[in-house]
């Protein structure tokens, strides 16, 4: 317990300061912080009231003082949140209570679900802390939070810009997740791992509802934990809450017994209530903890304890894979989220994330991928680099706990990447190798092992956070390695008591029906005690041997995994041809994409693949787009025939890429969703359209600002653009993008689409075409760029 | 009238609006069947419905009212009730997963989301249709900001004024455009007496240079 807390006391928070103002006459709608300047007799007022019911910490009225919700008020966050601070700490005067910056979210959404960027928030934060900090806060408290991210914002911007103390609450709905899906558990991992000084849970629910959550809590962290609930639930007619003082008090008394450090109320408690409570714990020390050792990771919407074999997905690594090479030298994000997607359907638990290509901005790169997959794809991610810029480029913006791959037993090495560990709170991958080259004998592995962990503690990092890798040799090249790793899992699990993660695929390198070998080795691995296997999560073999190996270690219960997974289904067989092929054009009508993958394969034995586009697909897809046009087929339709054209325009990038040509590229195109607008499904439909007809599409995303835009069209020499607009209130930016591009004197063409836009204002902003449907805008592209 | 609550999930997805909204006739096609079953597989995982409402004087309320056609829908009522619902967050991150994966699906997804968002904001209405009878008063249809003449920009400031963002997790962008997006806000008029309300019409309509009813001599309700 650190020493903003106490062993012998439960402290006490204070009650509501909003319902408070509200009965002192706030009228609806008006800023509660506001009144710290109009009314700050009233506001120390109930701070007073609160330091006299027993508070040993009250919050200054500075809740929703940051610079979006104060905008437009006539006064900075700076004079908000000091007249805040100074009503808070004249009502402390003469007394121990400390002065918390009380801090609520900012009331927008951050990405992915907003457009408010994280570097924003942290932004923002760091204004609201650095004024309370100047204001003479004692310490900073986070609370009723709901969106995880924010929280890592708010920790951070706290942590570089002030020395105080950092609590943090988020508050949960009855189910243990906030309204974005933040579990209890996450929130304890994050809040940990980022150096929090106390976490906690406030706000929506009573302490009743809370009660089981709280418990969660203090199951996942060893910080001190406070709460402030609700005084129950308000009644729907009347306002009033349900849970008065007496019955409140009671309640919380049962918290006691699970160790809780501080407590106080939220919306509905007054001084009555925290009078009580002090009563109640004056004489109560907290009960001491002793929650349960556990390795994590974690997204906000999904934790993975390592309490079992959990699979690391290897595809997201551009080594070997000359598709992904050319596709990061793009900045194409497209087929990075496809592998994520893919990965996580096929079971893996954790996506290992590699950028890293001589050619390739790597920091820049891995914030990018981190924030995009972070974006479709709830799995925890694995940052893999050597690079320390890029490693704290993906550990700054990543949302929850990752893993660091990796170290290695370096002293440079350690040194360099472990204090990044700590401060991001992120589990790390310890190598067994040094200066010296990878030893071959188990012995010297395992005491290299031995140095990473103390280095890891040693540095702040506990050792249920190191990962250590034993590391594969290839078989067929060091035939006696294999067991010297099999042998080093067993000695690191056993005698270090950490967890061991191993690539797997690197031991059949060189040997024919490389799945096979991968699978036997996987197999003694984890029976040796390995963890985390990276591997290919699409080789059914081998997620079929993990599955197996739960089962018969125990893991999966009642077998209830693998019968979930496997039940119905025959043991794999070597595939048939099943049905009679479909030719390529048919399968593209019929929008089959297995069907129109497959025959594009058998195409390209003959044909040459530029020749496969020209006489086949692009004919397809023309009888699809003239039947969308004639209303004889529909958007469903000509997606789904898009899809399939789509894969088999993977398998002829492919046959280009291996044969190591050039793509040939009909040209670039430039698509972007204006800034301000988040409503981009109908651009998503207009790149795909493009992209089956061969041009080479930079999505630049949503809410894109102008700049964005001729930055991209002078970078790539894109000779057309393609602008989308939902909503009224954003054709502005629509136009200020089309004037952008005029002024910067780019020789484009743009075309312009979205629900509300006419021929009439296409023209009018100045837009050289103007796209009813998706359909359209690939005339206008053969149009442009032929 | 005021306060909080988790309308439940219709029985039910709408899915000819959801058609209608994809601009197919019918569901005849089974590879579109195939794929509307999927996105409501995906929709009964991840809606969250949530919906807050308040019931004020139209005077408190007058920071997010404005327009003629909003003022001729609360015409002979003296109170308001402002309503926000949402499916929540989780449905925008399965519509994001379905955009990387699969675009005929994500247009499916989107449309059926669209529709069942619909859904909720009637089964909330009927709520405190209920409640307003069982007080003897009569409620008005629902009129949201970007109806007709009544400013979307107003947006910000409803949400603000049924604390939207803290009880439901529904907050708006600098632009006025709800996140997350899968979610509606009203205001309807509240009397003793019974009271329709009137619908914007198409006079001031945002779409009326191409809406696609108008020009087969339709409209859109």
């Amino acid at each position: 317990m650190n020493d903003i807390f106490c062993r012998q006391r439960t402290l006490l928070l204070d009650g509501a300061m909003g319902t408070m103002l509200q009965k002192s006459g706030l009228r609806l709608g008006e800023r509660p912080d506001l009144l710290s300047i109009t009314h700050p007799e009233a506001v120390e007022g109930v701070n007073r009231a609160y330091v006299q019911a027993g508070s040993d910490f009250i919050c200054a009225n500075t809740f929703g003082s940051n610079a979006k919700k104060l905008a437009g008020c006539g006064h900075t966050v700076e004079e908000v949140i000091h007249a805040g601070v100074a009503a808070a700490r004249r009502a402390a005067a003469g007394t121990s209570a400390r002065v918390i910056l009380d801090v609520g979210p900012i009331g927008e959404l951050l990405e992915p679900a907003g457009p408010l960027r994280f570097e924003e928030a942290y932004e923002i934060y760091r204004q609201v802390v650095a004024a309370g900090w100047h204001a003479g806060a004692d310490l900073v408290k986070f609370a009723t939070m709901t969106d995880l991210y924010e929280v890592k914002a708010a920790i951070l911007a706290a942590k570089e810009h002030t020395p105080l103390p950092v609590l943090v609450a988020m508050t949960f709905e009855a189910n243990g997740r906030t309204f974005t899906g933040c579990t209890v558990e996450a929130l304890a991992l994050l809040a940990e791992g980022l150096g929090a000084d106390g976490v906690g849970i406030n706000c929506s629910l009573g302490p009743a509802e809370i009660y089981p959550l709280a418990q969660r809590l203090c199951a996942a962290t060893s910080l001190p934990v406070f709460i402030k609930p609700n005084a129950g639930l308000p009644n729907p007619a009347t306002g009033a809450y349900s849970v008065g003082p007496e019955q409140f008090c009671a309640e919380l008394e049962r918290y006691h017994a699970l160790g809780i450090a501080a407590v106080g109320g939220c919306c509905g408690t007054t001084p009555e209530y925290i009078a009580l409570l002090a009563q109640a714990f004056a004489d109560k020390a907290p009960v001491q903890r002793a929650p349960a050792q556990r390795s994590a990771v974690c997204t906000p919407t999904r934790t993975v304890e390592l309490d079992t074999v959990r699979v690391i997905g290897e595809r997201i690594n551009p080594t070997g894979k000359k598709r992904f090479q050319q596709a990061l030298r793009d900045k194409d994000m497209d087929y990075l989220l496809s592998q994520a997607v893919e990965q996580a359907g096929a079971g893996a638990d954790i996506l290992d994330v590699n950028v890293g290509l001589p050619d390739v901005d790597e920091p820049a790169m891995m914030a990018r991928a981190v924030k995009a997959i972070q974006s479709v794809c709830e799995l925890p991610l694995q940052l893999d680099s050597t690079n320390a810029r890029a490693l704290e480029a993906g550990l700054r913006v990543y949302n929850g706990k990752p893993i660091v791959n990796s170290v290695n037993a370096e002293q440079a090495v350690l040194d360099r990447l472990l204090p990044l560990c700590k401060k991001y709170g992120a589990a790390v991958v310890g190598l067994t190798l040094d200066e010296n080259g990878i030893p071959p004998k188990a012995e010297a592995r395992f005491a290299l092992a031995e140095k990473i962990v103390a280095a890891a503690e040693a540095a702040g990092i506990p050792r249920t956070d190191v990962y250590i890798d034993c590391l594969t040799l290839t078989a067929s090249a060091q035939q006696e390695a294999a067991q010297e790793t099999l042998k080093a899992v067993r000695m690191v699990k056993e005698r270090l008591g950490v967890h061991t993660v191993l690539g797997v695929s690197n031991i059949s390198f060189g040997l024919p029906c490389r799945e096979q070998v991968n699978t036997a080795f996987l197999t003694l691995a984890m029976a040796h005690g390995l963890d985390l296997p990276i591997l290919n999560p699409n080789s059914g073999a081998m997620m079929a041997a993990v599955a197996s190996f739960k089962v018969l270690y125990n893991f999966d219960r009642d077998s209830r995994e693998y019968i979930a997974r496997y039940a119905g289904q025959t043991a794999a067989v070597p595939a048939v041809a099943a049905q009679a092929e479909l030719s390529l054009h048919d399968a593209v009508l019929q929008g089959l994409k297995m069907q129109a993958a497959d025959a594009a394969k058998a195409a390209l034995r003959t044909v040459r693949p530029e020749e496969l586009v020209n006489t086949v697909l692009i004919p397809a897809l023309d009888a699809v787009g003239g039947g969308f046009e004639k209303g004889t087929l529909f958007l469903p339709q000509l997606l789904q025939s898009a899809g399939a054209a789509q894969a088999a325009f993977d398998v002829v990038k492919n046959a280009i890429a291996a044969s190591g040509r050039q793509g040939g590229g009909k040209g670039k195109i430039v698509i972007a969703t204006v800034k301000g607008d988040i409503h981009d499904i109908g651009k998503n439909i207009v790149r795909t359209l493009l992209e089956n007809y061969g041009y080479d599409v930079i999505d630049l995303g949503r809410d894109v600002p102008p700049e964005t835009v001729v930055q991209a069209v002078r970078e790539h020499g894109a000779r057309l653009v393609g602008l989308s607009a939902l909503m009224t209130t954003t054709l502005c930016s629509m136009e200020e993008t089309i004037l952008a591009l005029r002024a910067a004197g780019l020789p484009c063409r743009v075309m312009v689409g979205g629900a509300v836009l006419t021929p009439e204002y296409a023209e009018k902003i100045g837009a050289d075409y103007y796209a009813k449907d998706a359909k359209r805008s690939v005339d206008i592209a053969k149009e442009v760029l032929g | 009238m005021t306060g909080v609550w988790e309308p439940a999930l219709p029985e039910q997805p709408d899915t000819a609006q959801a058609l209608r909204y994809l601009g197919v006739p019918d569901a005849k096609d089974a590879a579109l069947r195939a794929l509307l079953q999927r996105a409501e597989r995906a929709l009964r995982d991840a809606a969250r419905p949530r919906a807050v409402s308040l019931r004020a004087g139209r005077q408190a309320l007058a920071a997010c009212l404005q327009g003629e056609d909003l003022e001729r829908h609360l015409k002979g009522c003296e109170d308001c009730v402002l309503l926000a619902c949402t499916l929540g967050a989780g449905v925008d991150a399965a519509q994001r997963a379905a955009n990387a994966a699969d675009m005929a699906y994500a247009v499916v997804l989107d449309a059926l989301a669209s529709a069942l968002a619909e859904q909720i904001a009637d089964a909330a209405q009927q709520a405190l249709r209920r409640q307003a009878r069982g007080e003897g008063l009569f409620l008005t249809g629902r009129f949201s900001p970007g109806y007709g003449d009544y400013p979307i920009a107003l947006q910000n400031e409803l949400l603000r004024l049924v604390d939207a963002p803290r009880k439901i997790g529904l907050c708006a962008t600098p632009t006025h455009l709800l996140t997350p997006r899968k979610s509606i806000t009203a205001v309807l008029g509240l009397a003793g007496h019974p009271v329709t309300g009137s619908r914007a019409g198409c006079a001031h309509c945002a779409l009326r240079g191409n809406c696609a009813y108008r020009k087969e001599g339709k409209t859109c309700e």
